[in-house]
């Protein structure tokens, strides 16, 4: 950190990282990407040409030996967050991995863990973005004690990842395998689910018992190669769980629901409904006994969250702020339900949680 | 037999029966509504005073006694259907059963059994009527292969009111009147029965969200039947289901159906409203329901009927009775042990 330079190596920079971090991070002052490692030397000097980065490395490995970078950014699929997060912080620098964080709730903990080794490291995983805008009111209002008692919770997503045509949204046997459907790629990872169970801890806090059934429609897909593969990761996904909180919930994700989109989550209280719908998610809209029917209810623009992972993240370096999205803890928490998901699918049984 | 006259006792005759069943039957020709047994004489004589019944008994025993009476309609509570349509078929009645069928698997399985031993009588269970007005619309859409493949099957039934603490008990919330049923999702599981057929796993949770409440007398009673309730289900056609029955979701989007298919989508909305799309289709849109082409209410005329040897019982038969009751049960039993249920039973 040379006269409070902050210097950052991108390992990963698929779309997010082009989209996402790389903006995010030139937008702070006194940062600069001075790195990039990605699949081969070619696809890290295609990024480092359209982007101005300086430096490309050969593979990863190269760039964490490097002394001249203060943090990296994790922008692989899950399988090697694990592997990358242990050696970055082995080799003395902060770590923003992208989500999902890990394979499994076990690779989770390995680094919740590591993280606890090296408290002088700033550890941040990239947070679910989708309800930004309407978290902290949520929040809010159930502080507030606007619903009540909580009892129950309902979400239902149409999931779009792996479809060719997002415009179609009946199930494509046709679609090649997508990362996200390669169970070496991405574990116990399902769609979008740890994701949004990520959101919902922030308003019912973490479950406790989790039983579900899952299915694979689609379950031969062809490679990029033309090669077909076989495909274990559902498509299609119903969970039920109680949270610490008393609430119960019906999840559910699915990729095959045609003429579905979007996603709705209603929170039932005793005393009244919250229901955010979308994307985007950039309403909130309540009713309480004795209504007609749900309103939309006016968010100010102070308590609007909006993406800033990157500036947190420089922040957290800095020591002027603490990683809130999302620390390893949390993501320890969704990954024990993504594993619990899986585990009660294949068993039968419910799983309880903590695992 | 066409015109056998068919005298028809009443064993219970609450609101379905003094609403539906007394106006189906009187209704059809050559039938004579001839005896009721209430919870009390009094009662009894109530109903038989409203609609001119001859006869008034004290008890449902001295009903079934009665030579004279060819067939009963069982209007109690669940916890007597076993008890009475036994009672009735060992007196050589025909017998029409309130729903929900039982109040447990087993029972409806010493029902279905018991019937079988009186292949000569009738036995039939009031069908869940929610759905009659869709669901030949449902049922060939689906056989048309307007959906393709069923993949998910997604019924909901939230109620609009909030949570009601100090709500009285009402026999619903009466485990010892209403066993393992909860709300009403035996009666949409029927309904779901007939679009896309049956459950082979299930998975439950269920919360009593007001744990106690107040009976006739004013006393507290402690309740343990759920007021919230989450299922999902393997079905046989291979697709899943997931169903969600609540009395506590104020301000919900109450009862909606919807039906995936590989190829098409079906939804049904709170007001019987059906929707539909298939793949290349930008949104669902209205199909059109003729009022000719719907079922309607005819428990009683179908009673009859086949009592006369005229027709089969189809809406309900004691099959399909013991088919949502294991379904029940399994709900219960899942939410229990935390275990996946395999159906049958």
């Amino acid at each position: 950190m040379d006269n409070g330079i902050i210097r950052v190596g991108l390992i990963g920079a698929g779309a997010n990282t082009r989209l996402r971090h790389i903006p995010g991070f030139r937008e702070q002052e006194g940062v600069e990407i001075v790195a990039v490692a990605n699949r081969s030397r070619e696809s890290g000097e295609a990024i480092a040409s359209e982007y101005e980065i300086p430096t490309v490395y050969d593979n990863w490995l190269e760039l964490m030996e490097s002394d001249d970078i203060d943090a990296v950014c994790v922008g692989t699929w899950p399988y090697m967050h694990r592997t990358l997060v242990l050696s970055a912080l082995e080799n003395d620098k902060h770590v923003l991995t992208e989500a999902r964080m890990s394979m499994d709730a076990a690779e989770a903990h390995e680094m919740l863990d590591a993280s606890r080794q090296f408290p002088h490291l700033v550890t941040q995983i990239v947070p679910a973005p989708a309800t930004l805008q309407v978290d902290q009111t949520i929040q809010d209002l159930i502080a507030e004690g606007y619903p009540g008692q909580l009892l129950a919770l309902k979400l239902r997503v149409s999931d779009g990842h792996g479809r060719a045509d997002r415009s179609d949204t009946f199930m494509n046997t046709e679609a090649p395998l997508h990362w996200r459907q390669n169970r070496q790629l991405s574990g116990y990872n399902i769609m979008g689910m740890g994701i949004w169970y990520e959101s919902l801890m922030r308003y019912v806090g973490p479950a406790t018992k989790v039983m579900a059934m899952t299915r694979v429609f689609t379950n031969q897909r062809k490679d990029e190669n033309g090669i077909v593969r076989s495909v274990s990761v559902p498509d299609h996904v119903n969970v039920l769980c109680e949270f610490a909180s008393g609430v119960q919930a019906d999840l559910s994700w699915s990729t095959v629901t045609g003429l579905q989109t979007g996603a709705e989550m209603w929170i039932f209280g005793s005393d009244g409904t919250i229901k955010i719908e979308g994307p985007p998610f950039d309403k909130v809209f309540v009713g309480k006994n004795g209504d007609k029917e749900l309103k939309e209810h006016a968010i100010p623009d102070n308590r609007r969250g909006k993406w800033q992972v990157e500036q947190d993240f420089i922040d957290s370096i800095r020591g002027t702020s603490g990683v809130t999205h999302t620390p390893f803890d949390i993501g320890v928490q969704y990954m024990e339900f993504t594993e619990a998901v899986t585990r009660s699918a294949q068993s039968g049984q419910v799983v309880y949680l903590p695992l | 037999m066409t015109s056998q006259g068919i005298r028809i006792g009443l064993i219970g005759a609450g609101r379905n029966t003094r609403d539906r069943h007394i106006p189906g039957f009187q209704a059809v020709e050559g039938i004579e509504i001839a005896a009721v047994a209430n919870r009390s004489i009094a009662s009894s004589q109530a109903v038989a005073d409203q609609f001119n019944i001859s006869g008034v008994y004290g008890n449902w025993q001295e009903l079934l006694e009665d030579p004279s009476i060819d067939a009963v309609c069982i209007g109690t509570w669940p916890y007597m259907h076993r008890t009475l349509t036994l009672a009735s078929l060992e007196a050589g009645k025909h017998v029409l059963c309130e729903a929900r069928m039982a109040t447990s698997a087993q029972e409806a399985q010493d029902m279905l059994d018991a019937s079988r031993e009186r292949p000569d009588l009738v036995t039939q269970i009031v069908p869940s009527p929610l759905t009659f007005k869709i669901d030949r619309l449902l049922q060939s859409k689906i056989s048309d292969g307007y959906i393709g493949d069923i993949i998910g099957v997604s019924v909901q039934s939230l109620g609009n009111a909030f949570m009601d603490p100090g709500g009285p008990m009402h026999w619903r919330n009466d485990r010892d009147l209403s066993g393992y049923n909860i709300l009403n999702m035996g009666i949409w599981y029927e309904a779901m029965i007939r679009w896309v057929g049956r459950a082979t796993k299930v998975t439950a949770m269920t919360k009593v969200t007001v744990n106690s409440r107040k009976d006739e007398s004013g006393q507290a009673v402690d309740v343990t039947i759920p007021d919230h309730v989450g299922i999902i289900a393997e079905l046989a056609n291979g697709s899943m289901a997931n169903m969600q029955f609540s009395g506590v979701t104020g301000l919900s989007s109450g009862n909606g159906v919807w039906i995936y298919g590989s190829e098409g989508t079906l939804h049904v909305d709170g007001a019987l409203n059906v929707y539909g799309g298939q793949r290349g289709d930008d949104k669902l849109a209205e199909i059109p329901n003729p009022e000719e082409g719907r079922a309607y209410w005819r428990v009683e005329e179908e009673f009859c009927n086949a009592i006369r040897g005229q027709e089969q019982i189809t809406r309900t038969p004691f099959e399909v009775g013991l088919h949502y009751m294991e379904f029940t049960e399994a709900v219960t039993r899942s939410a229990q042990t935390g275990q996946t249920i395999a159906l049958p039973l």
